[in-house]
This record gives structure tokens, sequence and C-alpha cells, in this order.
């Protein structure tokens, strides 16, 4: 009881502070957490403060767990509406795909979630994740699929695979080939500024 | 009668050759007498004073000390009589090098675990002249000084017999003479027995009498 | 002079013969110990090989460019051998569905190392064919078939590729655990995998080049020749050692620990050798002086007796390595039938050579300092009329060691291999070597004030000690050495061997399960618990990230620019990575506390205080944490504090996640997690069962499969183990040895007075006692003060060195207390045995020995 009390507390007295920010809630996994780099060099926080700059009062929350699937989605989200997101940044998937999971488990997965958020009244902007070629074309058109599919199907915008210029380039990306690096999240942060922009 | 020599014949192995040593001694020795041993390097005086010692068996005949016929007896018996009864004197002092000259002469008494040793040797001692060099090591005393404390030690538990092994031989021709005075002076004082095995004949007359060692045979 | 020195050799034969026998068997046990040591040394790379399949391996995410390639062949020697291959992840299709598997596409040359077993039998090493693979079929995993219910022959598509399955592989050394069954592995051709286009730009693969170096080479040196030239930290080199994760810090210890019996062998030997001929030389000092006074020169004498020496030590190491020869076969043998050990024993070469020149110049070096003193051999003294030629020792005499010491210091640092637990080994020895003789001295000291009226053999055995200060301190000093030696090692290895063995109660894990949600656990249970499945361990995981240190910030933000460096680059990610937080309220069997107290109870959110944590030791160490840190997470965007209150430490082969950071109740129960769990070992068949169950159910759950990778790490463990202990029996048996030959030399030397005493009358038995109870005392003393140095030593060595936890042990230190004590006594009376009995008319015969 008191912990949950905690959690609810804690960012309350800290929004308390400010003069009301909007808050995105990036709910991702190791490319949402920033894997490899410092926290204020994931593009959260480079999303954030590209917003202030540009003179629109929103906070970014970073809810990234490297290594979670889709089928954290709906229970992390949950518990993340007890902070009254205003928009929901849901970027998941990625793993999924990396471990070969079914796509129809998946989607199955994100529709919940996306469900939950629109009954909750809360905007929700769907993040495409592409899987990497050597995974076949058949399971990458499959997956890249599940996107379109789900977007066109809840009604909510679709921003293409933000890694789209950054993934197979070793100047972009951490020695695991996969992460990208602080250069690559600058670019990502950008992209994702023009891209989501629009949206708030 | 002290001792009583009776067919004593003794052999030893040299390798695959047996050498008779003693071929049949025979003597008798009377109480109080200082009976000298005489003869030459190889003659088996050693041998037989290893006999008369009880250190060794003869291989026949019958070794006889007051009454006591020592051949009869077990290892263990000997090894009593002997500290009770005999008193030795070897040619090379033998004294224990750790132990100093009071302590080397107390030994016997505490083998025998008699009372008053410590008086007792340190008496012996200063009758010998050694009342100043008491707590001396043999290291650090002279030869003539080491064999004086040899026939304390000897003499310390007052024994029947005393075997002495060419008591001068270790000491120049002075210290030799002066050495054996105290000791025949020692010797006569208790009227003990005394076999003395030598090869000098001047040694041999100081004595009562003399045997001489010839062949195996006393001649 | 040849003539001289084997005139010497020839007169002392008993002495010759003892100290042969005392070198020759230090020696022999060095030997023995080495090969075993190497031979569990190759054994265990050869594992380590296996598994990399190569001496060196260069891999990068990224192709690697032409330049680099060039630059790195360019540092290769000559023979050296080259390989490609690439891995990646794939999706394979097939008539029973599609499956992620782990693509490992092989050249000609595969393996360097290690082989691969197939379903038909055939074993596929380096020089076999691959035509299978060359004619685009693939060798798979069984689970692969069984997951997608095929056979051998089926057809997979990969790619734009449809493959054949030629054959199942069986056995794969070069297996990692971490992914055999999530995605098993398909072998195929390089080129025919090239062709699938599946690698191309964007892919996620590794891009690999083995090497197979001659066997000289030193790899450390080559691989770091070779970062210089290609320093770009995306390209990785690997070498076996750290293929072997953790099992290698496992095996350097081990390693050492082997090293240090050795030496212990040679020490002890070397001990009964000086003691010795310390004595001997004693005696001889006479008959140099008669040779003196004959016109031999003092200096020549000399080089008569250190061409004695060299000579007996010659002859030492030869004996050693014959015997050494014909003990080898045996001892793998027993090993063989004792324990799961089987590793063929050999002689090396250079350790033979070792030998060699240990022999001939380690006795000289050793013994040198008793010869030294026949420079003061004064002629004068043969006037005098004392028949032994004393020589006092001069302080300055105590220089004369030192080549000792270095010999021994050089020696050390190269059978440890390091430095470190070279010096700190002979310093610990050298300087028990003092206390020791200083509690022999002490002891001399203290035996003048006994009561005077004792029985006279008592008085005579504390006088024999008394009055003989070099015998009876050098007796200590050697006694006590041989204790503390015996002592150690046994000691050393309790400790090791808690640190090697698996946990008790271990029940080795078969699969492990993770990305197991909140909502799924309970659900998870229960449907294992409807197959009489129990689940192992489910440990909570938490995400977050360390933002501060006692307020000092933690994290590196970095520009990738300003990253030029390996290290650099490794300790950047390192820190910015994040962390798994996990909570429990209990430590488990492998785990145990090293500082401070675990945290109880659950933690009050309503107070300001931070809550606890409990840090793994060395990750603590990497991150230069201290107890009472206090650590500032984020957690899922929740900022949270935690106080360090203990540090833990995990054993290595526990086969259960570790944790580094323990958060205590009462603080992340409600945060987003994920759950891990195992179940115990199954039959494969019913693993497979499972496995399709647990799917249609809980489709995000991943299994491992890890049965194979743990049983191999277990049987490591057991290994170890079990030569561990072989090493401290052998070590303890030279001990005793060393110990016999000591307490038979003494006894001889006494012969003389133990005669006298007969024929002054005292009875053999009192005449033993009186040996008994000198021998006692010495025996006691001298391996009570042993014992306990060897408890010090092994306290310090354990923490400095091995880095591990002290286990005392009371058995062990009473053991060689009471057996050393008995062990003097029973030598000395068998020794005197002889004597005591022996018709003392020899007295009247001999000279005074």
């Amino acid at each position: 009881m008191k912990t949950s009390l905690f959690f609810i507390l804690f960012p309350v007295l800290v929004w308390a502070q400010n003069p009301t920010p909007k808050k995105i809630l990036a709910l991702g996994d190791s490319l949402t957490e920033g894997y490899g780099v410092a926290r204020e060099r994931a593009y959260p926080a480079l999303l954030e403060a590209k917003l202030k700059n540009a003179g629109l009062n929103w906070v970014v929350i970073n809810s990234g767990i490297s290594g979670s699937t889709t089928a954290s989605a709906k229970g992390r989200l949950q518990w993340q509406l007890k902070n009254k997101p205003d928009v929901i940044f849901l970027a998941l998937g990625a793993n999924d795909g990396l471990r070969g999971l079914k796509v129809a488990d998946s989607e199955k997965n994100l529709s919940e979630a996306i469900l939950l958020a629109q009954n909750s009244k809360i905007k929700i902007i769907l993040a495409e994740m592409l899987m990497p070629p050597n995974y076949g074309e058949t399971y990458r058109k499959e997956f890249q699929n599940m996107y379109s599919r789900l977007a066109k199907k809840h009604q909510i915008p679709l921003i293409p695979f933000f890694l789209k210029d950054i993934a197979g380039k070793p100047e972009l990306n951490l020695p695991d080939g996969i992460h990208p690096n602080e250069k690559g999240y600058q670019i990502v942060a950008e992209y994702l500024f023009q891209q989501l922009k629009g949206h708030l | 009668m002290s001792l009583k020599l009776n067919e004593i014949k003794k052999s030893y192995q040299q390798a695959d050759l047996g050498i008779e040593v003693l071929k049949g001694l025979k003597a008798e020795v009377k109480d109080g007498e200082v009976v000298a041993i005489v003869g030459q390097s190889g003659s088996g005086k050693s041998t037989l004073l290893s006999l008369l010692a009880g250190l060794d068996r003869p291989d026949s005949g019958s070794i006889e000390v007051f009454g006591s016929e020592m051949t009869r007896l077990t290892e263990e018996e000997m090894t009593d009589f002997r500290a009770r009864n005999i008193g030795i004197v070897f040619q090379q002092f033998h004294l224990m090098n750790h132990l100093t000259a009071l302590e080397n002469v107390m030994l016997p008494l505490e083998i025998l675990g008699e009372n008053e040793i410590e008086k007792k040797a340190t008496e012996m001692l200063q009758l010998m002249g050694l009342g100043h060099r008491l707590t001396h090591f043999p290291g650090q005393l002279s030869g003539g000084e080491c064999q004086r404390v040899a026939i304390a030690r000897a003499l310390v538990v007052n024994p029947k017999i005393l075997l002495a092994d060419e008591p001068s031989g270790n000491l120049d021709t002075e210290t030799g003479e002066k050495v054996m005075d105290v000791f025949f002076d020692a010797v006569k004082k208790r009227n003990m027995t005394t076999i003395l095995v030598t090869h000098s004949e001047q040694l041999a007359k100081r004595c009562d009498r003399q045997l001489t060692l010839k062949l195996g045979q006393f001649q | 002079m040849i003539r001289w020195i084997f005139r010497e050799l020839r007169n002392n034969k008993r002495f010759s013969a003892f100290f042969i026998l005392n070198l020759a068997l230090g020696l022999t046990g060095f030997l023995c110990l080495d090969a075993f040591k190497s031979s569990m040394d190759a054994a265990l790379q050869a594992n380590s090989k296996n598994f990399l399949s190569a001496d060196l391996a260069v891999e990068s995410r990224r192709d690697i460019r032409d330049d680099e390639i060039k630059a790195i062949r360019g540092k290769l020697p000559q023979g050296a051998q080259e390989g490609r291959l690439v891995e990646f992840f794939s999706m394979v299709a097939s008539k029973g569905g599609s499956r992620l598997v782990q693509v490992k596409a092989i050249d000609q040359t595969y393996p360097f190392y290690g082989e691969l077993i197939l379903g038909s039998g055939e074993k596929i090493q380096s020089t076999s064919s691959k035509e299978a693979l060359q004619q685009g079929r693939a060798w798979v995993y069984p689970e692969l078939l069984s997951q997608l219910k095929l056979q051998v022959g089926d057809e997979i598509s990969i790619g734009q590729l449809k493959i054949p399955i030629a054959d199942v592989i069986q056995e794969d050394s070069s297996q990692t655990f971490r992914l055999s069954s999530l995605a098993p592995k398909i072998y195929l051709d390089l080129g025919v995998a090239q062709r699938s286009q599946l690698i191309q730009f964007g892919s996620t693969k590794s891009d690999v080049y083995l090497l197979k170096l001659p066997a000289e080479t030193s790899v450390g040196a080559l691989m770091a020749q070779m970062k210089t030239v290609v320093p770009d930290p995306m390209v990785r080199f690997e070498d076996p050692e750290e293929a072997g994760e953790d099992s290698a810090r496992a095996l350097q210890y081990l390693s050492d620990y082997l090293g240090l019996v050795s030496l212990v062998a040679l020490f002890l030997a070397s001990l009964g050798t000086a003691y010795l001929y310390r004595s001997f030389v004693s005696q001889r000092f006479k008959s140099i002086a008669i040779l003196n006074s004959l016109g031999l020169q003092r200096s020549q004498a000399q080089w008569v007796y250190i061409g004695q020496l060299s000579a007996l030590g010659l002859v030492a190491a030869v004996v050693s390595l014959i015997a050494a020869y014909f003990l080898l076969p045996f001892l793998a043998q027993i090993l063989r039938t004792l324990s799961p050990i089987d590793i063929p024993l050999q002689l090396s070469l250079k350790t033979s050579f070792l030998a060699l020149l240990m022999g001939a110049l380690g006795s000289l070096i050793v013994c040198y300092p008793f010869l030294f003193p026949i420079r003061r051999i004064k002629l004068s003294q043969l006037f005098q009329e004392e028949s032994q030629i004393k020589l006092g020792f001069r302080w300055t005499d105590a220089a004369l060691f030192l080549p000792s010491l270095v010999f021994y210091y050089v020696l050390s640092v190269w059978q440890a291999n390091s430095i470190k637990v070279g010096s700190v080994f002979v310093g610990l020895f050298f300087a028990s070597l003092a206390v020791l003789l200083l509690i022999g001295w002490l002891l001399i000291q203290a035996l003048k004030y006994f009561p005077k009226d004792l029985l006279w053999y008592v008085k005579q055995s504390l006088l024999q000690l008394q009055r003989r200060p070099v015998a009876s301190v050098s007796a200590v000093v050697a006694l006590g050495l041989g204790s503390l030696l015996i002592n150690l090692m046994p000691q050393l290895k309790e400790s090791l061997k808690a640190d090697l063995e698996s946990p008790r109660n271990l029940k080795l894990p078969s699969l492990f399960m993770f990305d197991i949600q909140d909502d799924q656990i309970d659900p998870l249970v229960s449907f294992l618990n409807e197959r009489n499945i129990r689940m192992e361990f489910k440990s909570p995981m938490v995400r977050g990230r360390i933002l501060a240190v006692n307020g000092e910030s933690y994290e590196r933000v970095e520009d990738a620019s300003q990253i030029q460096s390996r290290e650099e680059e490794a300790e950047v990610r390192f820190r910015n990575r994040g962390v798994n937080l996990s909570y429990r309220d209990q430590l488990s069997s492998s785990e145990e506390i090293v500082e401070g107290k675990f945290y109880e109870g659950v933690w009050d959110g309503n107070t300001e205080n931070p809550f606890e944590l409990s840090v793994e030791k060395r990750y603590a160490e990497r991150l230069n944490l201290k107890l009472n840190d206090i650590l500032l997470f984020d957690v899922q965007g929740v900022e949270m504090t935690g106080k360090i209150t203990s540090f833990r430490t995990v054993k290595w082969n526990s086969f259960q996640p570790n944790f580094f950071i323990l958060v205590q109740s009462g603080v992340l129960e409600q945060a987003p997690k994920t759950f891990l769990g195992a179940i115990p070992q199954m039959q494969p068949n019913e693993v497979a069962q499972i496995q399709d169950a647990l799917v249609a159910s809980f489709p995000n759950v991943s299994m491992v499969d890890v049965a194979r990778s743990v049983k191999r790490i277990f049987e490591l463990g057991e290994k170890m183990t079990w030569s561990l202990e072989i090493m401290a029996a052998l070590s303890l048996l030279a001990g005793f040895v060393v110990l016999f030959s000591m307490a038979q030399h003494q006894v001889q030397m006494r012969r003389w007075d133990l005669n006298m005493l007969k024929i002054l009358g005292a009875k053999a038995g009192d005449v033993q006692k009186s040996l008994l109870i000198e021998f006692g005392v010495l025996g006691l003393i001298a391996s009570f003060f042993g014992v306990t140095l060897s408890l010090a030593l092994s306290l310090i060595l354990n923490l400095i060195v091995f880095d591990g936890t002290f286990l005392m042990n009371w058995k062990w230190p009473v053991i060689t207390l009471i057996s050393v004590t008995l062990l003097s006594m029973c030598l000395s009376w068998i020794a005197s045995f002889r004597w005591v009995n022996e018709k003392a008319s020899v007295i009247l015969r001999g000279d005074r020995a």
C-alpha cells in the first residue's frame, strides 16, 4: 500500500512544481531506454529538450525496459496510467521480432494495449518496427504489416521505423551493431521531434 | 675371589672368515689385586675387556665376578650388574660432551637412582683435584683433566671391579704419569680389584701382577 | 681432484644415499605435480579452445574491412591458419511452421579445435569433408526437428533458399548454453549462406575470422599487437580464456595453487637436504683440516665438496626423472579410477631440463652456506686435544643464504605464474623461517629453567636439547617448516574447495525461462504444478538505471566521438547499460555475506530513509562501491534512493541468475517487472513436450535449455576439486618422508651417546624413553608453531592471493600436530631400536663417531 502511494506521490510532486507541462509516455524497449548511453542522451531526454527549445511545454517520460516484449505492454501501461500521461508513444515489438515470436501474438498484445489507452481517453501513437534482412523477407513483411494493420484498425498515427537511417551504419551504433550510440540517438530524437510535433 | 676366568673363547666374523681371538683364557684375580693385561695391538685385549665388562658374551667358558656367573645373566640383569659393580675407564675418556664435568660424574649415580648424587660426585671430583673445574665441559678441559673426570665417573658408584683400557694412552708422558698416580692412589685406597689393559711395560710394572696376552692366550 | 670427489662419494655411502633420496623425492614430487599441473592446464585450455574453435577469434557486428584484415594478417606468425564464419539469427520456415534459428555459416577449415558429432555418427573436424554443406544442405540441432516436426531429409526455407536437412548435430563442442533451444543452431556453408541473401546491409550478424596459431605463439601478445593495428572498438578480439567465462577465474586459482603445491614439495626436500648436509659437512671439517695439513688448499677442498654436491644433485635429478617417468602412468591410472579426471600425464622436456638444473645447481645453492666455513678452518685446531673441530657460525654467514632466497623467489614466481603470488608465498615462507628460529632459540633459553629433580632420563633428554643449540634449533626449524608446509596445503585446499565445489543441495536446473510477465507468473506455476513440475526459483527482475553514487553522477555522458580506446568504450557502455534489480528476503544457498549485514524486514516508505541494498562483491569492486554508499536509481521514471548495507559473494558455479543488486522487500513489488524461473532436469523428450505446451499458453515466455552446459561446468568443478585433494595428499606424503629422514639422521648421530649410557648401566628401555621424550618435545613444539604459522599463512594467502573465504578447518591442524609429534617420536624409536639393542662392545672397537 505504502509503496504504491510512493510511486504515485513522487511524480505528482514533481508535476506540481512546474506550470503543469504535458506528458508523453515513451513506452518501449532498449531503444527507448537508451541501452549503453546515459539517460540524458537517450531519445526521450533529447526529445524533451527539443520540445522545450521549441517552446512546447512537454515532458517525456522514459519508460523503456531493455529486453521487453509486447507482452508487457498492457501491464506497464496499466501501471503508468496512474501518472495520467497525455500522449502515449508505443514503441514495442522489436524484441518480439528478434526472438522470433509469432506475429499474431505480438499483434494481439499491442492491440490490447492500444485499446486500454483509448478506453482511458489517451492519445496513442504507434511506432513501426522493422526486422533486419537476415530474418528473411517473409517474416520481415509479416512483421511490418502487423503495424500498418494495427494503425488502420485502431485509427491511430503510425511513425515509420525511426532507426531506418541508423541501422547498419557502424558510426551511428554501439559495437553490438543493434543499439544506436549517442550520435545515432541525436538523429532519432530529431526525427521523432519532426514526426511527433504535429500530433501534440 | 674377585674374578675368575674359565676357558674363555671368543671368535669374530670378519668378512667370510671366522677369527678366533681368545682361545681359552684362564685366570684368577684376588680381591684388591691390581692386574695388568699386557699385549700387542690386535692381541685381543679389547675383546677381553668387552667380555669382562659384560658388553659381550664369550662363545664358551665362564666369567665369575664375586661369585656371580656373568655369562648366565640376561641382558637386562647384565646391565644392572654392570651398573652397580663394574667401573670402566676408556682410553679416549668417552665423556658426554654436552654435560659438565660434574654432570658427567653424576650420570651413573642418576642411572642407579642413588641419593646425595651431587655431593658424592663433587667429592669424587675434588678427590681427583678437579674441584675448580666442576662446571666445565669436556671441550674446555685438557686431556689429563678429562681422563681424571672419567676415572671419577668410574669410581663414583663404588664398583667392585674397575676396568681400565689404556687409561694414559691418549696423554703425554708427564700428564699420563700424573694421572696414573691419581689412579693408583684412588684404587689402592679403596682396595679395588682392578684390571688394567695396556701395552706399556712401564705401566704394567706399577701393578701387582702382569698377565701377557699373546695369540689369544695368557702366557 | 676428481679422484678426491669420487673418494668422498664412495666413503660416505650412507650419507650419499640419504642425500640423493631426499633430493630425489622432492624433485620427483615436483616433477609429478608439475606434470599434473601442465596436463590440467592443457586439458582445461583445450576445453576453452574447443569452445572458441580457435586460438584467437576476430569478431565484429559490421563487416571487417579489407584493410583491417590485411593488418591482422600482417601480424600473423608463420604457419598460422585462417578461417571465416558468419553467425546470424533468422527465421526459417517449413511445412511445420516457422522458427527462430541461429545460423552458423562455416568454411572448410571449421572447427580448428573440437568437433561436431552428427546423428549418423560422423565426426566433423577441421580436416573433415563438409561436402553435405557445400552441396547446399544443412546440419541442424535436434531441437529444430522436434519443434517443427521435421525429419532428416526434409526441407527448410532460409531466406531465398530451400535447404534440405542433411543430418542432426548430437554434440557440438563450441556450444554456448545461451540459446540452444530458444534458437537452435543450423550449420550452413558460408558460400551457400551468402546466396540466401540474408547477409546484406543492415543485417544483424557477426562477421568472424578464426585463427589457428602455431603452438609456441603467445596469444596474449599477438592479441595486443592486433588491437593496436585495428583500434576500432567495433572489432573484438577473443582468446580461449575469455571464452571460458567465469570458470577462467576459478581455473586460474587452481593453477596457481597447483604451482604452489609443487613448490612445497621442493621446499620440503630442500629442507631435508640442507639439514642432512649441515650435519654431514660439520663432521667433515676434521678430514678437511687433515687434508689441508697434507697440502690440499682450502679452496681446493671446497671445490672437492662442491663437486660432490653437484654430482649428488645431478644423480638425484636423474633418479627423480626416472622415478617420475615410471610413476606418472601409474598415477594417471589411479586418477582415472578414483576420480572424474581423465588426463594423460606427461613429463615435458622443459620440466625435465629444469629438474636436472635444479638438482645440480639447486643442491649447490642451498647447501653452499654450510660449506663456506671451510675457509675458516684453523689448522691449529688439529693440534688440540679435542677430537672434534668446531666452527662457529657468524652473523655474516646469513648472507650466504641470499642466493637460496633469490633462487626460490624466482622459482616461486615462475611456478605460480604471477609475481604477486610468488612473492607473497616466498615472503611468508621466509618470515616463518625467521619466526621458527626465534622459537627454537627461546626454547633453548626456556630449558635452562627446568626443575632439578626429574627422572634421570627426562633430565638427559632436556639437557640434550638445551646443550646442543645448533642441532636443536635446526631440528625445530626443520620440523616446524615441515609441519607448516604439510598443513598449509590442506588448509588452502579446504578454502579453495569451498569456492570450487557446487553447493551441496544443488538441483541442477535444466530449463531457464524468462520474460514471464507479472500476470503470468501464478498461472505458470499452476500450469507446471499440474504437470508435477516444480519451478526451482522465481526471481523478479526490475529494470533501472543508477544515476548517482553518493551524490556524484554515475553515468558517462559522452558524445560518441569522444570515446577513443576499447577500454574506454567498454567502460562507458558498462556504466550506461542500466541494471537489473531484484528483490528477495533470503540469501540463496550459493550466496554468502562477506561484509556488512544482509537487510531484514520491509522498507518503511513513509520515512525519509533509503532502502537497503545487498551488492555482489566483485561488481561492487568494479564500480568502486563501499559499504553505506547511497545509490540513486531511476526505475521507470521514478527516482529512488538506496543504501548499500552488505556485500555478497556468489559462487560461479551455482547455475542461478546472479543479480548484482538485491533490494529489500517493500520497494519494488509494485514496479513493472518480469520473472525468471527454472525447472529441474528432465529427459530431452519431456523437455520438448513442455516447451510445446508452454508456447501455446504463454507464447512470450522463452526457454533456454542449459542441461548440457550445466553438466559440463559441474563436472569441471568436480575435476578441480579432486585435483586439489590429490595434490594436498601428495605434498603431505613428501613432508612425512622428509621428516623421516631427518629423524633417522638425528638418531644416527646420537648412537654413540646412547651406547655410552648403556655402558654406564642404563636400561635399554630408559634410554629409549629418553629419546622419545627428546623427540616428543621437539616434535610437539615445532609442529605446534609450524601449524600455527601455517594457519596464519593460509589466511593471508587466501585473502591476498586467492581472493576467497578463509575456511578454518580444525581437522587438519590437529592431525598435523599429532602426527608430526608422534612421527618424530616413532621414527626416533624405530631408528634407535637398532642401536639401543646392539652390542655396546662396538664402543670399544671404534673411534668416536
